[in-house]
C-alpha cells in the first residue's frame, strides 16, 4: 500500500507538479488549497506526511500546523512547510508551530523527493 | 517519456536559462574590491540548482559540467577562495559554456567537438587555479577545521548529536538520520543515555537522546550538515573532521575504534584528568601564581614563535608576480637593445626600457616593504571587547570609537604596540574617564568616550588614545614627580614637560601598579617601546576635557628621522627622537670636575658633556673655539649633552646595517647615505653614553 501525503497549496500549479512527481515516485496524494480545507481533507484519515505552503488565503500554512498539532492523531505526522529563501525567519517560525522541516521554494522535483524521503 | 514529463523539461530548461542569466548579471555587477556574501551565495545556490534539476531531467552533460563550477564556487562562497578577476572571467566562459550545453541540450544534440575541447580546458585552468593560488591560512578565528573539510572530504568525522527535545512533537523520524548516515559510510554508534530525567520527571513526549557517531566517510561536511538539516539548533550538534590521514591518532580515537569506548566516556576521562600545574600545586611543589606566571611566558613564547611569520594578501603577492613578470620582460628588452645599440632604434629601445626599469625597481621597491606592512586594525581589534569589560568592571559607561583602522603599519610595530596600547587604553578607562556620578555633576553625558584613532601623516603614522575625562591633574603631577625627584625644586615646567612625566619610569603609583597588575607594564614601559620604534609620544590635556596621547610613529623601521651633524670633517645623524634640544654656550659655561669630566650647569641640573671630536677620534681634537655648541640627548633616562661643530638639519634617512657591510661599533648604530652619495653614520645615544662612561673610567 502506497504510503498517503497531503499536499496543501493555493496555486493549483504547484499542487500538480508536487502531486505529479509524489505519484511519479509510488505515493498516493490528496491535495488542499488552503488550511480550512486541509483540516476538512484530513479529518478521519491516517496520512504519513503533510507538506504545505505558507501564504494561503483564510488560514496559513503556520497556523495549519498548529492545529494539527493540537490533533491527536496528527500530533507525531511529519509535516513540512514551503518557505521561499528571502524569508529565513518562516523556517524558525514552522520549526516553533511544530513543523518537521522545510522545502525552499523554488525547489526542483529531485530536491522535493529529497526532503521527502529524508522526513519519512 | 511521458508528455507531462516534457512539460516539465521545458520549464527546465526555461529556468535553468534564467539562472544562467542571473549569474551573468550577478558576475557582471559584482565588485570584486568587497563582495558581497549574498551574490556568491546566489551564484552558487544557481549553479547548485541547474545541476540539481539537469540530473533529474536526464541531462548528466550538463549536470556534471555544472557540477565543475559549482564546486569552484564553494570554497569562494565559504570565504576560503577569493573571488579574482581572473576567476570571475572563467566563471563568465562557464555560463556561456552553461547555455550552449542547455541549446544543445534542447534540441537533443550532443556538444559539438570545439566547445567540449572549450570545456576540458575550462575545467582544467578552474582546477589548476584553485591549487596554484593557495589562499593564505585564514585566521585562527575563522579556520574551522571542519571548513577545509567541508569542501574536500577527508577520512570522515567525530559526531556528537543531542536530539531537540521536541522532535516526537516535530515528527522528526531519528532513525531516518542514522539510516541516512550509514548510506555516506561505516557508522560507529555509541548512544548517550544520561540525559534522560528520572522516570518520574520525564515527560514522555520530550525526547532526551544524544548519540556519539563516527563516521568514515570520503563524503565532504555538507553531505553530513544536509542529513541533519531539521534537527541542528546550534550547539546541539558537533562535526568535527578525524584527524587526517597520516597524523598520529589521538589514544582516544584508537580506543574508540578498536576497543569501543564511547567518546563519552573519553570526555568524562579527560575532564578528571588534571594538568600539570593543577598536579603541581596540590603537591605544595609550586604556587599557583608560579603556575600562572609560567603559562603567560608559554602564551608569550607560542605568539612569539607565531610572530616570527607574515601573512600576506594573496592581491599583494599577486601584484609581485606581475611586476617580476614584466622585469622579465624589461630585461628581455635590455638584452635586445644591446645587441643592436650602435643603431639609432637600438639607442631609443635601451633609453625606452630603462626608463621602465627604474619605475619597476622603484615600484618592487615600494611593495616589498608593503609586505610587512599590516592594517593596525590587529591591535585595534582586541580594544572594544577589552573597553566593555573594563566598563563594566569600573561601572562607568564608555564608549569606544575607533577611526583609521585600515592604516597601515610595520608588523614589528603591531606587535611592540600591544602592551602600550592597552595599557593607555587601560589608562584612560581607569584613570581618565570620571565615574558616571562625577560627570553628571559636571554636566557631561553619562556615557564617557573614548577614541582610538590611527592615521598616516607626512612620513609618520600617528596613533591616538582620547578620553573625554577630567583630564590631567598638573599640580599633582607636579608634587609626585618633586616627590620622586624627576624634577628639582624650583624648577618651573612646561605643561607639555609635566604631561609627559606620566612616562617616566618611577612616576606610576603603587595604586596605578595594582590597577594594572600581572600585566607587568607601566606607563614607562609605553615611552620605552614607543622610542625603540624610534617614535615619540606627545600629549595634549585640558582639565575637565579630557586627554590625548598621541604616538607619533615613523612609517617604517628601516626609516628613521634624523638630525644630522657636523663633527670635524664628517657628517653625523642623531636620532631625533633621543634629541631633547640643542643649544649654544660660551665656553665658560662648561665646568670641569674631577680631572678631565665637563659639565654643564642646565635649569639648575648638571648634565655631562661628551666631546664627540675626541669621543669619536675624528678632527684634530682640540675646540678651538670658545662657543660650544651642544645638542642634549636622552636615553634610557640619562641625559648628555654632545658637543658638535655644526648643525646641518633635519632629515628622514635610510638605516644601513653597518653589521652586515662591516662589523659592530660601539657608539654607532647603522650608516646612512646622504643625498650627495656620501655615508654617514648614525649614532647610537646609549652607546655613545657607554662609552663616554668607560673613557671616563680609563681617563681618572
Amino acid at each position: 500500500m502506497g504510503r498517503l501525503i497531503l499536499t496543501v497549496d493555493d496555486s493549483s500549479t504547484m499542487r500538480q507538479m508536487i502531486t505529479f512527481t509524489l505519484k511519479g515516485a509510488g505515493f498516493d496524494v490528496l491535495e488542499a488549497g488552503d488550511g480550512v480545507e486541509a483540516l476538512g481533507v484530513a479529518a478521519g484519515k491516517k496520512l504519513d506526511l503533510i507538506i504545505t505552503d505558507v501564504n494561503m488565503p483564510r488560514m496559513d500554512g503556520i497556523t495549519l500546523v498548529q492545529r494539527l498539532r493540537a490533533l491527536p492523531e496528527f500530533k507525531f505526522t511529519p509535516i513540512l512547510v514551503l518557505t521561499t529563501e528571502s524569508d529565513a525567519s518562516m523556517k524558525q517560525k514552522g520549526k516553533e508551530a511544530g513543523a518537521t522541516g522545510w522545502i525552499v521554494k523554488p525547489f526542483s522535483p529531485e530536491k522535493l523527493l529529497d526532503v521527502v524521503n529524508k522526513v519519512l | 517519456m511521458s508528455d507531462a514529463m516534457a512539460q516539465f523539461r521545458d520549464a527546465f530548461f526555461e529556468e535553468a536559462t534564467e539562472l544562467a542569466d542571473g549569474m551573468e548579471a550577478t558576475l557582471l555587477s559584482m565588485d570584486l574590491a568587497s563582495v558581497e556574501v549574498e551574490d556568491l551565495h546566489t551564484l552558487f545556490r544557481a549553479a547548485h540548482s541547474i545541476k540539481g534539476n539537469a540530473a533529474t531531467f536526464g541531462f548528466p552533460a550538463v549536470a556534471s559540467f555544472t557540477h565543475q563550477l559549482e564546486s569552484t564556487l564553494e570554497p569562494v562562497r565559504q570565504g576560503t577562495r577569493p573571488m579574482t578577476p581572473d576567476l570571475r572571467e572563467l566563471m563568465l566562459q562557464g555560463v556561456d559554456l552553461i547555455r550552449s550545453h542547455l541549446h544543445h541540450a534542447r534540441r537533443e544534440e550532443p556538444l559539438p567537438a570545439k566547445e567540449q575541447q572549450l570545456q576540458e580546458m575550462l575545467v582544467a585552468k578552474l582546477q589548476e587555479d584553485a591549487t596554484a593560488a593557495p589562499l593564505p591560512p585564514p585566521a585562527p578565528d575563522m579556520q574551522t577545521p571542519a571548513r577545509s573539510v567541508a569542501m574536500k572530504g577527508g577520512r570522515g568525522f567525530s559526531i556528537r548529536f543531542e536530539a531537540p527535545t521536541d522532535s516526537f512533537r516535530r515528527g522528526i523520524n531519528l532513525e531516518r538520520l542514522f539510516r541516512d548516515l550509514a548510506k555516506l559510510g561505516t557508522l560507529q554508534i555509541w548512544p548517550d543515555l544520561t540525559r534522560i530525567p528520572a522516570f518520574e520527571q520525564m515527560d514522555p513526549e520530550d525526547c532526551h537522546l544524544a548519540w556519539d557517531i563516527r563516521l568514515e566517510t570520503a563524503h565532504p561536511q555538507i553531505d553530513v550538515d544536509d542529513i541533519f538539516e531539521f534537527v541542528a539548533e546550534g550547539d546541539n550538534l558537533r562535526i568535527q573532521p578525524l584527524s587526517p590521514e597520516g597524523t598520529v591518532p589521538t589514544l582516544g580515537e584508537i580506543l574508540q575504534t578498536e576497543a569501543g569506548v564511547s567518546p563519552a566516556d573519553i570526555r568524562e576521562a579527560l575532564s578528571q584528568q588534571k594538568r600539570l600545574g593543577e598536579l603541581l600545586v596540590d603537591m605544595g611543589k609550586v604556587k599557583p601564581e608560579a603556575v600562572n606566571k609560567a603559562l603567560d611566558q608559554q602564551q608569550k613564547k607560542r605568539n612569539q614563535a607565531e610572530a616570527s611569520t607574515v601573512r600576506v594578501a594573496t592581491d599583494k603577492i599577486d601584484r609581485l608576480v606581475n611586476l617580476v613578470g614584466e622585469l622579465v620582460i624589461t630585461q628581455a628588452m635590455l638584452a635586445q637593445a644591446s645587441q643592436q645599440s650602435n643603431t639609432m632604434q637600438g639607442e631609443e629601445q635601451m633609453s625606452a626600457a630603462l626608463l621602465q626599469l627604474d619605475r619597476q625597481t622603484r615600484e618592487l621597491q615600494e611593495r616589498v616593504m608593503g609586505i610587512r606592512m599590516v592594517p593596525v586594525e590587529m591591535v585595534f581589534s582586541r580594544f572594544p571587547r577589552m573597553v566593555h569589560e573594563l566598563g563594566k568592571q569600573l561601572g562607568k559607561d564608555v564608549e569606544l570609537v575607533m577611526e583609521g583602522q585600515a592604516t597601515e603599519l610595520d608588523k614589528t610595530f603591531i606587535e611592540m604596540l600591544v602592551d602600550p596600547l592597552t595599557h593607555l587604553v587601560r589608562n584612560a578607562v581607569d584613570h581618565g574617564m570620571e565615574d558616571k556620578a562625577e560627570r553628571l555633576r559636571t554636566g557631561k553625558p553619562a556615557m564617557g568616550t573614548i577614541a582610538l584613532r590611527a592615521s598616516s601623516r607626512g612620513g609618520h603614522i600617528h596613533i591616538e588614545v582620547k578620553d573625554d575625562g577630567k583630564g590631567l591633574n598638573r599640580d599633582r603631577i607636579y608634587q609626585k614627580a618633586l616627590d620622586r625627584g624627576l624634577i628639582q625644586p624650583g624648577s618651573r615646567p612646561s605643561d607639555e614637560e609635566l604631561n609627559l612625566l606620566i612616562f617616566e619610569p618611577g612616576f606610576s603609583t603603587v595604586e596605578q601598579v595594582s590597577d594594572l597588575s600581572g600585566r607587568g607594564v607601566g606607563m614607562d614601559v609605553v615611552k620605552q617601546n614607543v622610542r625603540a620604534l624610534g617614535g615619540r609620544i606627545e600629549v595634549e590635556s585640558q582639565p575637565g576635557r579630557g586627554t590625548l596621547i598621541r604616538l607619533v610613529l615613523p612609517l617604517t623601521l628601516a626609516i628613521l628621522d634624523g638630525l644630522t651633524v657636523r663633527v670635524a670633517e664628517e657628517t653625523y645623524v642623531f636620532p631625533l627622537a633621543s634629541v631633547l634640544e640643542s643649544f649654544q654656550t660660551r665656553g665658560t659655561d662648561v665646568q670641569t670636575v674631577k680631572g678631565d669630566r665637563e659639565v654643564i650647569s642646565l635649569r639648575g641640573e648638571f648634565i655631562p658633556v661628551v666631546r664627540l671630536q675626541r669621543l669619536l677620534t675624528v678632527g684634530s681634537g682640540q675646540e678651538t673655539s670658545d662657543r660650544t655648541l651642544l645638542v642634549l640627548v636622552e636615553s634610557e633616562g640619562r641625559r648628555a649633552a654632545m658637543a658638535v661643530d655644526e648643525l646641518l638639519g633635519q632629515q628622514q634617512v635610510v638605516i644601513k646595517s653597518l653589521e652586515t657591510h662591516y662589523r659592530r661599533v660601539e657608539g654607532i648604530s647603522g650608516a646612512t647615505i646622504l643625498g650627495d652619495g656620501r655615508v654617514a653614520l648614525i649614532l647610537d645615544v646609549p652607546g655613545l653614553m657607554r662609552l663616554e662612561a668607560g673613557a671616563a673610567a680609563v681617563g681618572a
